[in-house]
Order: C-alpha cells, then sequence, then structure tokens
C-alpha cells in the first residue's frame, strides 16, 4: 500500500485557559488522508475539529501543547514550509481569509507571485481562469472588486480559488458551507467532488453533520469529545452506524422526504477542560451502563476498515 | 368558524432609500448588508436608490399556525419580519398583527401593545443577549420594560414558569449565559420573547447559528410550544428540511415576493414552482446527492431585479413569455397558489 499523503497519529493538544488549567481539545487523534480521496471529520461543535485543522495547519494559539506526529507526504509536517504551497486551508468565514483592503484579483495573484513566482499579466490570467473553475461569473470584472463588493457564496469561491492556485496537494476545508444558502453550498460540494476527480486534490473536509458529505467525501471519521469514535467507509458507516453518538447524530438529520422529524440529542458533549471519565458519550447515552465509566472504551474493528469506540454496541453486534 | 388571522399582510411593501454621500465609508461597512455596502462604492455620490427589499408581499398566519418563510440570503425575509416588529417602514400595503395596523402604531402606548401581541427572536443570540446579565434578569426583561408584571415576586415566579415551558431548569436563574452552548442560549432567547405572552412569534433564522443536535432541540421546543400554547409562529429560514418539521405551511421568498405557498406535509413532492424546486434538490441528504442547476449560480442584483419573472436568469424553463410577463401569485386549477407561467399553463 502507498504512503497516504497525510498520516495524524495519537494527535493531542492542550492550550492553556485559565490562571493554571488547560483545555484538552484533540485528545489522541489517529487517521489518514490518502492520495486523491476525500475524507471527512464530522462532529458536533466543541469536538475539536477546527483545532486539529489549526494544528495541521500550524495555527495553535501561543503556549499550545502538541503531541503524537504528522506526517506529510511520509515526511515528518512542518506546517511553514508547506502551508500556502502543498498544504492549503478554507476557513468557515470566507472574510476572515481575505484582506479587506485589497482588491480580490491583487490578493489572487500575490499568492502566485510568493509561492510561484509568475507574475503580472501571466498571474492575473491564472488567476482569472481559476475563478472561473470555480463557477465565478464575470471573474475578470471580479477580479477588480474587493471582498466586500461579494455575497458570502462568491466569497467563499474566491477564497476557494486562492486556495487552489498554487494546487495544493491537501485541502483543509473547515466547514466552507455553513454560512452559505442550500444552493451555493450544493454549488462548492460538487466543485469539491471535480477538484478531487480531475486533479487528484486531497482533500479533509470538516463538517458537523453527516449530510453534507455523505456523498462527497469516501471515508468518515465521527469525532467526539476529541476523539474518533467511529470511523469507515462513508456509506457503510452511515449505514451501519455502531456507535450511539454516530447513530444520534444521523437521527438529528432532517428529512425533506418522509414523516420523521430530526430527533435531539439529549444534553451536551463535555467542556474541553474535563478530564477523561470514561466514554465520553456516557452522560448522554441511552445504552450506557456503569462499566462504560471504567475507561475509555477502545476503538476496535468490526469489518474491514470499519472501527467503532463502543464495546457495548460491539457485543450486541456479536 | 372563521377565527381573525394572528397577522394578515396586505401587498406589503419595504423600501430602503439610500442617499450615497451622507455616510462615511467605513461606518457605512459596518452597518448594511452587503449591496447595500457595495452601493456606497459603486454609485455616483448625491444619487437616491431605493432597494425594494419586500415587494408586494401577501400572506396569512392563523392563531396557533406556523408558517415557515423560505428563500435565499438576500431574499428580503429579515426585512418582512422587521416590518412586522416595526423596525422597518411599510410605506404601501399593511400589515396587522392580532388587529392592530402596524403603520399606524405610533406613540409608547401603542408600541408597548403590539409588543405583548408580537415578538421577535433574532439569528445568533450570542448577539441578542447581553452575557453580563444573569437568566432572570434577561427573561424578565420584557416584563418590566413592557410594564407587565412590577411586583419582584410575581416576576420571578412567572420566569420560572416560563424557563420550565421552554425545558430550562430554575437553576438556571442566576447564572450568567457566557458558559452556554449557542442551543441553550437560544433557548433563553425564546423564553424571553415568550414572556410577554404574545399570540405571535417572529423568529429569524432560528436555528442556522447552531450545530444539528441544537437544531433539533430548538426545533422541537417549538413544535412543544404551539402544542403548549396555541401560539402562531413566522418562521423565517433559508432551511426546508428543517422548518418543514415545525411549520404547517411554507411560503417561498424571491426578490422581495412570495413564488408559492403550500401545506408542509410532503412538501418535495408538492412544490411546484422551479425556485422552490431547486431549494429542494440542493438540501444535502443523507439519502441523495444534492443537486443544483449551473444556472443556479448566477447571483442576481437587489439593484436591478430582472424584467418579467424575477426568476428567469436562473430558471431551467424559462420561456420569452418570462422575460417579458410577470408572473402573478394565484391558485388557478393548482392545488395551493404559485407564481409562474409555465406550472400555471401545465396544470
Ligand atoms: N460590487 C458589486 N458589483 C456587482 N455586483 C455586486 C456587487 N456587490 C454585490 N453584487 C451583487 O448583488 C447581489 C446580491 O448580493 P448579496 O450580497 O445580497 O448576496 P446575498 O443574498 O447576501 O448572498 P450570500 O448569502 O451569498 O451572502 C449579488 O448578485 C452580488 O453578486
Ligand atoms: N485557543 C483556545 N483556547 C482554549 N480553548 C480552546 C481554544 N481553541 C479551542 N478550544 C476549546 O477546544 C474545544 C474544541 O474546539 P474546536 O476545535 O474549535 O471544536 P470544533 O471545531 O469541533 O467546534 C472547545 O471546547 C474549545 O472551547
Ligand atoms: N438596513 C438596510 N438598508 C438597506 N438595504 C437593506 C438593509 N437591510 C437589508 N437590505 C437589503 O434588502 C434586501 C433584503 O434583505 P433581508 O431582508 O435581510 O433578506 P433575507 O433576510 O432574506 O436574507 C437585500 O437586498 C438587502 O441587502
Ligand atoms: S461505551 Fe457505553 S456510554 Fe459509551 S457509547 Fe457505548 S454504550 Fe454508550
Ligand atoms: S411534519 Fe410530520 S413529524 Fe413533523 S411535526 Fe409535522 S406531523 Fe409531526
Ligand atoms: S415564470 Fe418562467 S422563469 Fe419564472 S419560474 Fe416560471 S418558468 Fe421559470
Ligand atoms: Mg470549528
Ligand atoms: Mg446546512
Ligand atoms: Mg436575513
Amino acid at each position: 500500500m502507498s504512503v497516504p499523503l497525510l498520516d495524524v497519529r495519537e494527535l493531542s493538544i492542550r492550550i492553556p485557559r485559565g490562571a493554571n488549567g488547560y483545555a484538552h481539545p484533540v485528545r489522541g487523534l489517529s487517521f489518514t488522508v490518502p492520495r486523491g480521496e476525500t475524507v471527512a471529520l464530522v462532529g458536533e461543535s466543541g469536538a475539536g475539529k477546527s483545532s486539529v485543522c489549526s494544528a495541521l495547519m500550524g495555527l495553535l494559539p501561543a503556549g499550545a501543547k502538541q503531541g503524537g506526529s504528522v506526517l506529510f507526504d511520509g515526511k515528518a509536517l512542518r506546517p511553514h514550509e508547506v502551508r500556502g504551497d502543498r498544504l492549503a486551508m478554507v476557513f468557515q468565514d470566507p472574510l476572515g481569509s481575505l484582506n479587506p483592503y485589497v482588491k480580490v484579483g491583487r490578493q489572487l495573484s500575490e499568492v502566485l507571485e510568493v509561492h510561484r513566482g509568475v507574475t503580472g499579466r501571466a498571474a492575473r490570467r491564472a488567476a482569472i481562469e481559476m475563478l472561473e473553475r470555480m463557477g465565478v461569473a464575470d471573474a475578470d470584472q471580479r477580479f477588480d472588486h474587493y471582498p466586500h463588493q461579494m455575497s458570502g457564496g462568491i466569497r467563499q469561491r474566491v477564497v476557494l480559488a486562492m486556495a487552489l492556485l498554487v494546487e495544493p496537494e491537501l485541502l483543509i476545508a473547515d466547514e466552507p458551507t455553513v454560512s452559505l444558502d442550500v444552493t451555493t453550498e450544493a454549488q462548492i460540494l460538487e466543485l469539491l467532488r471535480d477538484l478531487s476527480h480531475t486533479r487528484g486534490t486531497s482533500i479533509l473536509y470538516v463538517a458537523h453533520e453527516p449530510a453534507v458529505i455523505a456523498h462527497t467525501a469516501s471515508f468518515l471519521h465521527v469525532m467526539y469529545a476529541g476523539r474518533i469514535i467511529e470511523s469507515g467507509p462513508t456509506e457503510r458507516v452511515l449505514a451501519h452506524a455502531a456507535h450511539p453518538y454516530t447513530r444520534a447524530l444521523i437521527a438529528a438529520v432532517p428529512h425533506i422526504d418522509g414523516d420523521a422529524p430530526p430527533v435531539p440529542i439529549a444534553g451536551n458533549p463535555p467542556e474541553a477542560t474535563a478530564p477523561d471519565a470514561g466514554c465520553a458519550f456516557a452522560p448522554r447515552c441511552a445504552l450506557a451502563r456503569s462499566a462504560c465509566l471504567d475507561r475509555v472504551p477502545r476503538l476496535e474493528e468490526l469489518a474491514d476498515q470499519h472501527r467503532s469506540r463502543c464495546p457495548v454496541v460491539l457485543e450486541e453486534m456479536a | 368558524m372563521t377565527a381573525l388571522p394572528v397577522l394578515e399582510v396586505e401587498r406589503a411593501h419595504v423600501r430602503y432609500d439610500i442617499v450615497t454621500d451622507r455616510v462615511p465609508f467605513r461606518k457605512v461597512n459596518r452597518t448594511l448588508s452587503e449591496p447595500l455596502r457595495w452601493l456606497y462604492r459603486a454609485v455616483v455620490p448625491g444619487q437616491r436608490i431605493q432597494v425594494r427589499a419586500v415587494d408586494g408581499v401577501s400572506l396569512e398566519i392563523a392563531e396557533g399556525e406556523t408558517l415557515a418563510l423560505v428563500g435565499e440570503s438576500g431574499s428580503g425575509k429579515t426585512t418582512l419580519g422587521r416590518a412586522i416588529m416595526q423596525l422597518e417602514r411599510v410605506v404601501k400595503g399593511s400589515i396587522k398583527v392580532d388587529g392592530i395596523n402596524v403603520r399606524e402604531v405610533r406613540g409608547g402606548r401603542a408600541r408597548r401593545r403590539l409588543y405583548r401581541t408580537v415578538q421577535m427572536v433574532f439569528q445568533d443570540p450570542r448577539e441578542s443577549i447581553d452575557p453580563g446579565l444573569d437568566v432572570e434578569s434577561i427573561v424578565a426583561e420584557p416584563l418590566v420594560g413592557l410594564g407587565i408584571e412590577h411586583r419582584k415576586k410575581a416576576r420571578r415566579a412567572r420566569t420560572i414558569e416560563l424557563l420550565h415551558q421552554c425545558g430550562l431548569p430554575a437553576s438556571l436563574l442566576g447564572e450568567r449565559p457566557g458558559r452556554f452552548s449557542a442551543g441553550e442560549l437560544q433557548r433563553v432567547a425564546i423564553c424571553r420573547a415568550l414572556a410577554p405572552a404574545p399570540k405571535l412569534l417572529v423568529l429569524d433564522e432560528p436555528l442556522s447559528a447552531l450545530d444539528l443536535s441544537s437544531q433539533a432541540q430548538v426545533a422541537s421546543l417549538l413544535r412543544q410550544l404551539q402544542a403548549d400554547l396555541g401560539l402562531a409562529m413566522l418562521l423565517i429560514s433559508h432551511d426546508l428540511a428543517a422548518t418543514r418539521h415545525i411549520a404547517q405551511r411554507v411560503a417561498v421568498m424571491y426578490f422581495g415576493q412570495i413564488v408559492e405557498v403550500a401545506p408542509t406535509t410532503d412538501l418535495a413532492a408538492r412544490l411546484l414552482h422551479p425556485y422552490a424546486r431547486a431549494l429542494i434538490s440542493a438540501v444535502p441528504q443523507l439519502s441523495r446527492l444534492s443537486q443544483t442547476d449551473p444556472r443556479m449560480a448566477i447571483q442576481p442584483s437587489a439593484l436591478s431585479p430582472p424584467p418579467g419573472c424575477r426568476f428567469h436568469p436562473r430558471c431551467a424553463e424559462a420561456t420569452d413569455r418570462c422575460r417579458r410577463e410577470k408572473p402573478k401569485l394565484k391558485q388557478g386549477q393548482l392545488p395551493h397558489p404559485v407564481a409562474c407561467h409555465v406550472v400555471h399553463d401545465g396544470a
């Protein structure tokens, strides 16, 4: 088997908080992104998804401690060496990635100048071409616009264009569509699928709900309280979820057909400051028993590539 | 029995008038929504411009009924909600809340009467709630502000009752919401809106700042409130899948106008307007791939509505007639009102 493009092993992140406390948003996370694949990281807000992205981009706050290892193309990842070049990220809020005082065209061509040494006319042409590929109409006019002159959907396309101009090998997309209309969301997802097919770009797609990635990611990791609690081929996990949290998340998706309303998950996820006390989902889990609180359950394989961190369901299925 | 509608909107128009030379750009940038910010840059200073944000909307909500108002961002949903609260001026047509003509509400007393009848909940609870206050002061604020309950003891009792109605424990009374999750905060905001016992609640995107499980929690609270209090609601949202389980009917808004009004049962099969169909097929679902016509990528400009049917540049069904003639919202031979030439011709 070939070396995965991204190989995250036992990643853990601690961030100092308060006088002598700390938040522990990521608690031993391992996953890979194979070349040319789209891998999804899904979980409620506070699960630690953005912290993982920040670590990969080398953007954790000062004082944060990172444990475990991250291999990029087989070598230890040095974010500042590959960021904006072989590795690019798109954030939830497109405005955050754009300079409000600089025309978007300038911002796009600057990326090419810095990372590819392409300047002037050639840079402009490449930037406009990329905007067009991202489905921006009148790309040559947009080139001279400021970020605030665009709707959220167009801005997110510009940010995507900027990330993709350098043809990164890995694109990290942290909830890139949450603030957009469903119509725009569907277009952006289509764009990403196309990108992965035609260019073989690897994508780590972060979402808070499974419906968004159901038909875009080939592999799915469900994250809860800083850990992966279930993972496997997307279709398989969604059809045969083997962790009560994954099942609850799926039941909370509203459907456009049928009568079943979405089912809320009672209670809240634990705070990132809470110490480990057995299965983190136990306070909200209908299947919980006292043994669940003894230790953090292990991630166990129940079928080819399909793993879950719930011994109770595992036993049930055996 | 013909109960009076709680909300009656008749051919309402709301326009934003802008004169371009007054406000410095920096300030505009912070306070206006996008196309307007653009205007200040793109337009000759001193020019007067009107954005027809709500352009001849008629709709009704019966007692205890929930109507979802759905459409992409910029379609005028928030503006209509704000006009109901008298936060925007209705320049033509009328809005009546439980018989009160909002256009004629003047002075403190009339306003207080309006706000006892209708309350609004905003999209992001982190912006609409002061994190420095405790839950009791937040929830009881309308009781004081609208002069409903002056006695402290009775106010506390009412506050506890309200928390209970919203599925929140009384132990929250003294807490500050700084550490609450967005879902809990939104429930506190709904709780506050219920304080004056309004007949109508206007909810502007109450789910969109929340993650999936909080969305489902707030949705089930809203269903509960309908059943327990017989509350009428205008549920503004861009999410058809989430709202159809709360509302009995849905009104689809495009470019300041209502293009379809339909019951929410079997919604996906029922909606007929090409724009409504496009919204449906774009919803991400576990069971199927979301889809969009490439034409949907065209972003219409709020400043120059297309002639004829406003949806025609993005519509796969558009004919020459669509480019010339405005379709009217009417039922005709259809099961419910739709504003589309082609749908009516095919009926
Ligand atoms: N400077 C500009 N030049 C040309 N068109 C513009 C400019 N600024 C905005 N527009 C257009 O005005 C229309 C409305 O933009 P608006 O910002 O209202 O979108 P929106 O509905 O808020 O969408 P979103 O949800 O994506 O933010 C869009 O077609 C947009 O492209
Ligand atoms: N800079 C930080 N300082 C302290 N705590 C943080 C910081 N960043 C994130 N956290 C905490 O870590 C947890 C996970 O956050 P995040 O990674 O943003 O989750 P997600 O992206 O899944 O919503 C949260 O509880 C958050 O409060
Ligand atoms: N305060 C304002 N001043 C001028 N124009 C506005 C203002 N608020 C909204 N608009 C414009 O009115 C239209 C409808 O906006 P809005 O009601 O916010 O739509 P929605 O809630 O459906 O997203 C948009 O074109 C918007 O830019
Ligand atoms: S380990 Fe126990 S508490 Fe955790 S998900 Fe499984 S059954 Fe529930
Ligand atoms: S849509 Fe169906 S399931 Fe949802 S509330 Fe209405 S009747 Fe109940
Ligand atoms: S009237 Fe014509 S352009 Fe408008 S929605 Fe119907 S078919 Fe499309
Ligand atoms: Mg995040
Ligand atoms: Mg969504
Ligand atoms: Mg709005």
